[in-house]
C-alpha cells in the first residue's frame, strides 16, 4: 500500500472505526487514542497490508486494541444496570435513538461488536468473524442474541411510555 | 341379492343415496308394486332428503365462532432474524411473510426488530485525520519548485555567513581545509575516500574552486540518504565534496533543515549521473522561473512594477549567490516581439559545468 492509499484510508475509515470504537466503550479519549493506535499499526505494516483488505485489518487492530483497553480497565456493567433502573415512567425516552443506543450499550462488548460491524459496515458473518475472532456459527449466535436483548429492552421502554 | 321383506330398506336406502344402476331399480319397482304397504314407507324415506339447494346456504357467523389459532411469536424470533438479517431462502421468506401478514402480533414482533438495525451516525466523525495521515513522497512540481526555493534560499545565507566569516580571515590567514556543519565535521583524519557519506570533513568550495573545478548544484541521489527527501548539493567536482542541504519533515505542516556534508568520491556514479544535476545557471534560472511564477502581482499597480517585482526576486537570488560563491551571475530581462517582458535568464560567463 503507498503512502497515497494510506491517507485515503485515514479519509474513507477513520470515522467509522471512531464511531465503532466510541459506540462500543462511550469514552471519547480512549476512542480517539484507540483510533490513533489502529492508524498505527496500519502505518507499521504499510508496505505489507494490501489497500483492498486494510479497511479489514484497521476494524481488526480497532477491536483488539479495544478489548485491550476493555480488559484493562474493565468497564463495570454493574453501573449500567444501576442506571437504567434508575429510570422511571416520569422521564420517558422519546427519542428512540436514544432509546436504541441505550440498548446497544447493554449488550455485552462482543455482541456490541458484531452487531456494529454488520450494522454500521455491512459485513458478512465471515468477515466478522475475521475481524473477532469467532466463527461464522458465533458470529450468527451473538448477533441473534444481542437483537433479542435490544428488542426486549425496546419493547419494556416502549410499555413504561 | 333377491329383495325380500328382510331387506327391502337397504334397497330402499340404496336407492335415494347411491343412485343404484337400473336393473336395481327395477327390481325396487317391481317389488312395491307386489307390496303396496311398503309404498307409503318408501314415499316417507324420499320425502326425508334435504333439497341440494339447501347446502348452498352458508351460515355467517363462522368467524365469530372460530377460535384464534394460538402462535408463540418467540417460537418465530430466530425466522424473524433471519428475516431481518436478510438470511431466509426465498421459499422460506414468502411462507414467513404470509404469516406475518396473517397475525398482527408476529408483524409486531418483526417492526420490534427492525428497530434494533442501527444506522451510522454520520454526525459522529474523527476530527483529528490531520494526525494520522503521512506525508507523501511524491509532491507535485509546484511544490517541488517551491520547496527547492526555501532551501535554496536557506542554503545561500548559510553560505553567505560562512563565506564572509572566511573572508574576514583571509588576508591574515589561508583558508582552512575545513568546515564545520553541526559541529559534526571531524578533521581529516582519515582518507577522503575510506568513507561512504559519512559526516566528515570537507574541502570548502571558494571561489577558487569554483573556477578551476567547476560547479554543479544537483538534487542528490545518495542510496544511504535514504531519508532524504528533498536536498539540494554544491558539489565541487574535483573533490567530490558536497554540502547539502536535506529537507526533513518534522510534522504536518513543519520542515526542519538539516546541513550536512558528504564525501562523496565513493558515489561519484550515483551522485553525478547524467541528468541528475543542473548546472548553477540551470538552477538559478529555475529558482527564478519559480519565483518569478509565484511573484504576488498587484493588479492595481501597473505591469512595470509587477515586473519589477519579478525582477527583484529573481536579482535578490542571483545577487545571494554571487555573493557566497564571488561569481559575477547576471539577470537579464527577456522580452516580447511586442516589447513586453517575457521572463528573466541567467547569464553567466564564468561558470559552466559540464556534464561529465
Amino acid at each position: 500500500m503507498t503512502i497515497k492509499e494510506y491517507n485515503t484510508c485515514v479519509d474513507l475509515h477513520s470515522d467509522g472505526v471512531y464511531r465503532f470504537i466510541l459506540k462500543n466503550i462511550r469514552d471519547d479519549d480512549r476512542a480517539k487514542d484507540i483510533v490513533q493506535d489502529t492508524f498505527e499499526k496500519l502505518w507499521l505494516k504499510v508496505s505489507s497490508i494490501d489497500y483492498t483488505t486494510a479497511k479489514s485489518y484497521l476494524y481488526t487492530a480497532a477491536y483488539h486494541t479495544m478489548i485491550d483497553a476493555i480488559r484493562k480497565e474493565k468497564v463495570s456493567s454493574d453501573i449500567e444496570a444501576v442506571e437504567i433502573f434508575s429510570h422511571t415512567p416520569s422521564k420517558p425516552f422519546h427519542d428512540i435513538k436514544k432509546v436504541i443506543d441505550k440498548a446497544l450499550s447493554r449488550l455485552n462488548h462482543i455482541q456490541r461488536s458484531v452487531i456494529m460491524l454488520r450494522d454500521y459496515e455491512g459485513y458478512s458473518y465471515d468477515e466478522i468473524g475475521d475481524i473477532t475472532g469467532l466463527n461464522e456459527s458465533q458470529v450468527k449466535v451473538y448477533i441473534y442474541r444481542a437483537r433479542i436483548a435490544m428488542k426486549e429492552y425496546i419493547v419494556s421502554i416502549d410499555n413504561v411510555v | 341379492m333377491q329383495i325380500n321383506r328382510n331387506n327391502y330398506e337397504l334397497y330402499m336406502i340404496d336407492y335415494l343415496d347411491a343412485k343404484p344402476n337400473v336393473e336395481l331399480q327395477a327390481e325396487l319397482m317391481l317389488f312395491l308394486a307386489k307390496n303396496p304397504d311398503l309404498q307409503a314407507e318408501f314415499d316417507l324415506l324420499k320425502n326425508s332428503i334435504i333439497a341440494d339447494h339447501v347446502h348452498s346456504i352458508p351460515f355467517e357467523f363462522k368467524q365469530e365462532l372460530k377460535k384464534q389459532e394460538f402462535i408463540q411469536v418467540s417460537q418465530y424470533n430466530e425466522m424473524l432474524v433471519a428475516k431481518l438479517e436478510g438470511d431466509l431462502s426465498r421459499d422460506k421468506l414468502i411462507k414467513l411473510d404470509a404469516e406475518i401478514h396473517n397475525y398482527p402480533e408476529l408483524k409486531q414482533s418483526f417492526e420490534q426488530f427492525q428497530k434494533t438495525k442501527l444506522t451510522a451516525e454520520e454526525t459522529i466523525v474523527f476530527i483529528h485525520k490531520s494526525s494520522l495521515r503521512k506525508r507523501e513522497q511524491i509532491f507535485d512540481l509546484s511544490t517541488k519548485v517551491r520547496m527547492v526555493s526555501s532551501i535554496a534560499a536557506a542554503f545561500l545565507v548559510i553560505l553567505a555567513l560562512w563565506f564572509f566569516q572566511n573572508n574576514r580571515n583571509e588576508s591574515t590567514a589561508s583558508f582552512s581545509n575545513t568546515i564545520r556543519i553541526n559541529n559534526k565535521l571531524k578533521k581529516p583524519s582519515t582518507p577522503a575516500g575510506n568513507s561512504n557519506n559519512q559526516v566528515q570533513t570537507i574541502t570548502p568550495i571558494t571561489m577558487d574552486r569554483i573556477q578551476k573545478h567547476n560547479v554543479i548544484i544537483t538534487n542528490p541521489k545518495v542510496p544511504s540518504l535514504k531519508t532524504l527527501d528533498l536536498a539540494v548539493t554544491i558539489i565541487d567536482k574535483k573533490e567530490m565534496n558536497a554540502l547539502a542541504v536535506k529537507l526533513a519533515p518534522s510534522n504536518d505542516k513543519e520542515f526542519k533543515i538539516i546541513q550536512f556534508a558528504v564525501n562523496l568520491k565513493s558515489n561519484k556514479n550515483n551522485m553525478i549521473a547524467k541528468n541528475n544535476y543542473l548546472s548553477p545557471q540551470q538552477y538559478l534560472q529555475k529558482m527564478i522561473d519559480a519565483n518569478a511564477h509565484n511573484a504576488v502581482v498587484d493588479q492595481n499597480k501597473p505591469a512595470s512594477a509587477n515586473d519589477d517585482n519579478k525582477s527583484n526576486i529573481g536579482l535578490a537570488l542571483v545577487g545571494l549567490f554571487n555573493k557566497v560563491t564571488g561569481s559575477d551571475v547576471k539577470l537579464v530581462r527577456r522580452y516580447g516581439n511586442d516589447g513586453k517582458v517575457t521572463g528573466y535568464s541567467v547569464a553567466a560567463n564564468t561558470l559552466f559545468a559540464n556534464s561529465r
